[in-house]
C-alpha cells in the first residue's frame, strides 16, 4: 500500500528541508498528504532549567510561524495538510504525532541540529527508525552540508 | 528518482519489502536493482555432497538467483534494471551494491533472518547508519 499521509518532522536544519523536499517532491508523485512537525523540545535536561509558560508560548509561536512559511513555499508543489508545533521532546514527539496522523510514512533527515557532525546518523532519526510504527525514510545530508 | 536498490534476503520477510519497493518503483517510474547478499548458511547445501565439480559459491549464487527468481516472478520485467548478488555481509554488501549500481534510493526491511528481539535489526540499523545515501526501512515486524 502506497503511503497517503507522509510526516516530515523539522528541526529547521539545511537537512530538514532537504527531507521535506524530497517528500514533496515524492509526494506529489503519490497523490499523497505531507504533514509537518516541529518540536519544542524538552527542558534542558543538562541546565536543569525548565522554561516557562511565556518563554514556551514565544518559541511556540515563533516556530509556528517559521514551520508556515516552510509549508507556504511548498504548497504548489504538493498537498500540505498539517502543520505542527508540539512541546516536549522531538522522539517523543515525533512518533506520538505519527500515530496521531495515521501517518504511513516518516521522512526525516539523518542529521539534526544537536549532536557532533561527525555523527553519522542524528540520535532523533535514530530513535525515530527505530521505534517507528511506519516506514521510515531517512534523507541523507548532502556533501556541501557537511562541507558548511 | 531514478533507481531503486532493494535488499532482499531469504527471510519471509523479503516479499513484504519487495512489495513496497515495487509499489514506489511503479509510482515514481524508477527501475529496481534486486540485490542479496549471500552469506555461508549453516547448514551446507546437500547439492555439494553429491555434484563434486560444483564449488560452494557458484552452488550458493544458483540457489540465491533462483530464490530471488521465485520472488520477481510476478514482477513486470521493464521494472527491474538489474538482479545482482554478492558475497557480503549484507549491510556491507547493500552500501556497496548501492554506489556501485548508483541508486538513489535503498528500500530495506527492518527486519530480517538475525537480530531476534530487537526493535531494529543490525543489518537494518547498520545500513540507516552507514549508506551515503537515502533510505527506506520497511516495517518488517517479527
Amino acid at each position: 500500500m502506497l503511503p497517503r499521509t507522509i510526516l516530515v518532522p523539522i528541526d529547521f536544519s539545511t537537512n530538514a528541508e532537504r527531507a521535506l523536499d524530497y517528500a514533496c517532491e515524492l509526494a506529489a508523485k503519490l497523490a499523497a498528504t505531507v504533514h509537518l512537525v516541529h518540536a519544542l523540545g524538552a527542558a534542558l535536561p543538562e541546565l536543569n532549567v525548565a522554561l516557562s509558560e511565556q518563554m514556551l508560548r514565544s518559541l511556540s509561536d515563533g516556530s509556528k510561524l517559521a514551520l508556515d512559511q516552510l509549508a507556504t513555499e511548498r504548497r504548489a508543489r504538493a498537498t500540505i495538510g498539517e502543520v505542527l508545533v508540539t512541546p516536549g521532546d522531538a522522539r517523543d514527539a515525533i512518533l506520538s504525532t505519527a500515530r496521531d496522523l495515521g501517518a504511513e510514512l516518516i521522512v526525516m533527515g539523518t542529521h539534526g541540529r544537536r549532536g557532533l557532525r561527525r555523527m553519522v546518523l542524528g540520535s532523533v532519526a535514530e530513535h525515530v527508525v527505530r521505534r517507528s510504527p511506519c516506514p521510515v525514510l531517512t534523507v541523507r545530508e548532502s556533501a556541501e552540508d557537511e562541507a558548511s | 528518482m531514478k533507481r531503486i536498490l532493494v535488499g532482499l534476503d531469504s527471510s519471509p520477510r523479503a516479499a513484504t519489502v519487495l512489495a513496497a519497493a515495487l509499489q514506489l518503483s511503479t509510482a515514481t517510474g524508477a527501475k529496481l536493482v534486486v540485490y542479496r547478499a549471500i552469506g555461508v548458511p549453516p547448514d551446507v547445501p546437500k547439492e555439494l555432497l553429491t555434484i563434486t565439480d560444483a564449488t560452494l559459491e557458484s552452488v550458493l549464487e544458483q540457489r540465491a538467483r533462483e530464490d530471488l527468481a521465485r520472488l520477481l516472478a510476478n514482477v513486470p520485467p521493464e521494472r527491474i534494471a538489474r538482479i545482482a548478488t554478492a558475497f557480503a555481509t549484507p549491510w556491507d554488501g547493500i552500501c556497496r551494491a548501492a554506489t556501485e549500481y548508483d541508486a538513489d534510493l535503498i528500500v530495506i526491511g527492518s527486519h530480517g533472518y538475525g537480530g531476534l528481539d530487537r526493535l531494529l535489526g543490525t543489518n537494518a540499523a547498520k545500513v540507516v547508519n552507514r549508506a551515503d545515501r537515502n533510505v527506506l526501512v520497511v516495517r518488517t515486524p517479527l
